[in-house]
């Protein structure tokens, strides 16, 4: 069915327009086949988990950044210290000078350094939006990986079912 | 009912979605009750600089009572502080000094809800990240109505906004996916709430030629209306683009309209054509084939709803939940996930009048039923008479 055929009725439902336009799309990708594994399908892999790190790395949710992936949470849970810190801050363990001290790092020392800060910070960013989206991979690799085991046990047991009958 | 308006700006000159929506909301507020605009003297959201007089005045029906910022916003201490309130481990202190940080602050504000917040029958609220907002709501839990447009940004995740959540009386929200997303943050239950999004006033005029003194605008355009930012996708919305027009025969030109905040590339079918005043702006949404909003972060999107009041329809992102609600509830346009999507979604809109001119007619139905003033306005009577 073409996008135009939901037009008959008069009113047009967007999830089945939708569901056609990924439907010709997969077919594009398919038929774009010639080796054995389709290259347009490795890039819609690859699509799919730049779109995933591409959330968890926008701008505005970094927040949830290292909550949404399994991998970077298990690490956490084991105490391993995987995260790039990039940002600042000043504490002293003095409770009298350590406010001055803080103060002191913070309005004379920070300007003074901001530069390589900010080149410092500015990389540590790409590095973690890297990681990220390799951590995405990874877990969409395993994700696919356990499916296949699964396809793989079904039709072995199916396999020996049968040759037993 | 003698109702107080909290908002972080507010008047002449002042734009963004929230502020927009709050002054729409208020002037017809204003008809029917007594209402107090209480808000800063900052008209940039950037600065928080102090450019209106303090003290009482009137913007059109509404009376507004001004308080002064006792600082313009430290944008190089906010940008630290919201790396580390952001990255999760922030303490309680930390996240309550971003919320300072983030401004206005106007103590004297808060003085006056402390001291005067009982007179006021309700008191709304509008944005729950800015100052007023975090630190008013409780200073008056009993009488507060938050109207919070939340998104699915940082802030939304810092641990004392759950509590925060919790305070006020009532909520007034702009989506459903908005509700839930408060819902899922707060600590316990909401309270009662209604979802009335915003008003529109039914579109005015025949099409008419697009006169953009020497920018070329040509007959089958997209168009992209609002902040030219990558924080709102436009710089994977211009990838999106090239890629489609690598892979099309057809004409189709990108229009971008609004200030931009980052590099336009330089291409014979990309028009940027800078801020437009209204009347342009209308004549842009009777001309354009198709409204693309790239956004993944909004609490509603105004712009979705004036394109169906003109009968356009919407190619949105799909991984925003709210505008991907709003088209689905609309059946209003369509939506894509990946770059693929967004040539075969763009392609079908600009290149099949009839189902362009359907959706668009269905988005302007959805308007019609839920988006005039009357209706919206009965909702929010009905929430503050309870």
């Amino acid at each position: 069915m073409s996008p135009t055929d939901h037009t008959h009725s008069g009113f047009l439902n967007v999830e089945e327009i939708m569901t056609s336009i990924k439907r010709k799309i997969r077919e594009g990708q398919a038929t774009a086949s010639t080796d054995g594994h389709s290259s347009a399908e490795v890039k819609a892999f690859f699509e799919q988990a730049v779109n995933v790190s591409d959330d968890l790395n926008e701008p505005a949710s970094q927040g949830s950044l290292a909550l949404a992936l399994s991998l970077p949470r298990l690490l956490r849970d084991r105490d391993a210290d995987w995260r790039l810190k990039t940002y600042l801050r000043f504490p002293s363990h003095r409770r009298v000078v350590g406010p001055a001290i803080s103060a002191l790092k913070r309005h004379l020392l920070l300007p003074l350094f901001r530069v390589f800060h900010e080149y410092g910070r500015e990389n540590f960013r790409r590095q973690n939006n890297l990681n990220v989206t390799m951590f995405a991979c990874l877990e969409l690799l395993a994700a696919e990986n356990i499916r296949l085991r699964r396809d793989l046990s079904q039709l072995q047991q199916f396999a020996e079912t049968r040759s037993s009958s | 009912m003698k109702l107080g308006v909290v908002i972080q700006r507010y008047g002449p000159g002042v734009v963004g979605g929230s502020e927009a929506h709050c002054r729409a909301m208020v002037e017809r507020l204003a008809a029917k009750h007594d209402v107090t605009v209480l808000t800063s003297c900052a008209r940039s959201h950037i600065t928080w600089r102090n450019e209106f007089d303090p003290g009482s005045t009137r913007v059109g029906p509404v009376r507004v009572r001004r308080f002064r910022a006792v600082r313009q916003r430290r944008t190089k201490r906010f940008a630290e502080l919201s790396e580390l309130v952001f990255s999760g481990d922030g303490t309680a202190e930390e996240e309550e000094l971003w919320f300072r940080e983030n401004g206005p602050e106007t103590p004297e504000l808060l003085d006056h809800l402390e001291t005067g917040g009982s007179e006021y029958d309700r008191v709304l609220f509008w944005s729950y990240r800015y100052y007023p907002s975090f630190f008013g709501v409780p200073r008056v839990a009993d009488r507060a109505v938050l109207v919070p447009t939340a998104e699915e940004d940082a802030a939304i995740h810092l641990r004392s906004v759950r509590t925060f959540f919790t305070l006020p009386r009532s909520y007034l929200f702009l989506t459903p996916e908005e509700a839930e997303l408060v819902a899922a943050q707060a600590a316990s239950a909401l309270p009662v709430s209604a979802i009335v999004g915003s008003g529109l006033e039914p579109a005015l005029g025949a099409r008419g030629a697009v006169d953009f003194q020497g920018s070329k605008v040509g007959e089958s355009f997209a168009l992209y209306l609002g902040r030219v930012d990558p924080n709102k996708r436009c710089q994977t919305l211009l990838q999106h683009f090239l890629r489609y027009l690598d892979a099309t025969p057809r004409n189709t030109q990108l229009v971008l309209a609004g200030e931009a905040f980052m590099d336009v590339p330089e291409h014979p079918r990309i028009t940027h054509l800078g801020y437009v005043n209204d009347r342009q702006r209308t004549a842009l949404l009777q001309n354009a084939k198709v409204l693309l909003m790239p956004s993944r972060n909004e609490s509603l999107s105004l712009v979705l709803l004036e394109a169906w009041n003109h009968g356009l329809p919407v190619l949105v992102n799909g991984r925003c939940k709210v505008t991907r609600g709003q088209t689905l509830r609309a059946n209003g346009g369509l939506y894509y996930e990946s770059a693929s999507e967004f040539a075969a979604g763009l392609d079908l809109l600009v290149s099949d009048q009839k189902i362009s001119t359907q959706l668009g007619q269905q988005g302007l139905a959805y308007v019609n039923e839920h988006y005039r003033w009357p209706t919206v306005m009965a909702k929010v009577e009905d929430l503050l008479s309870r």
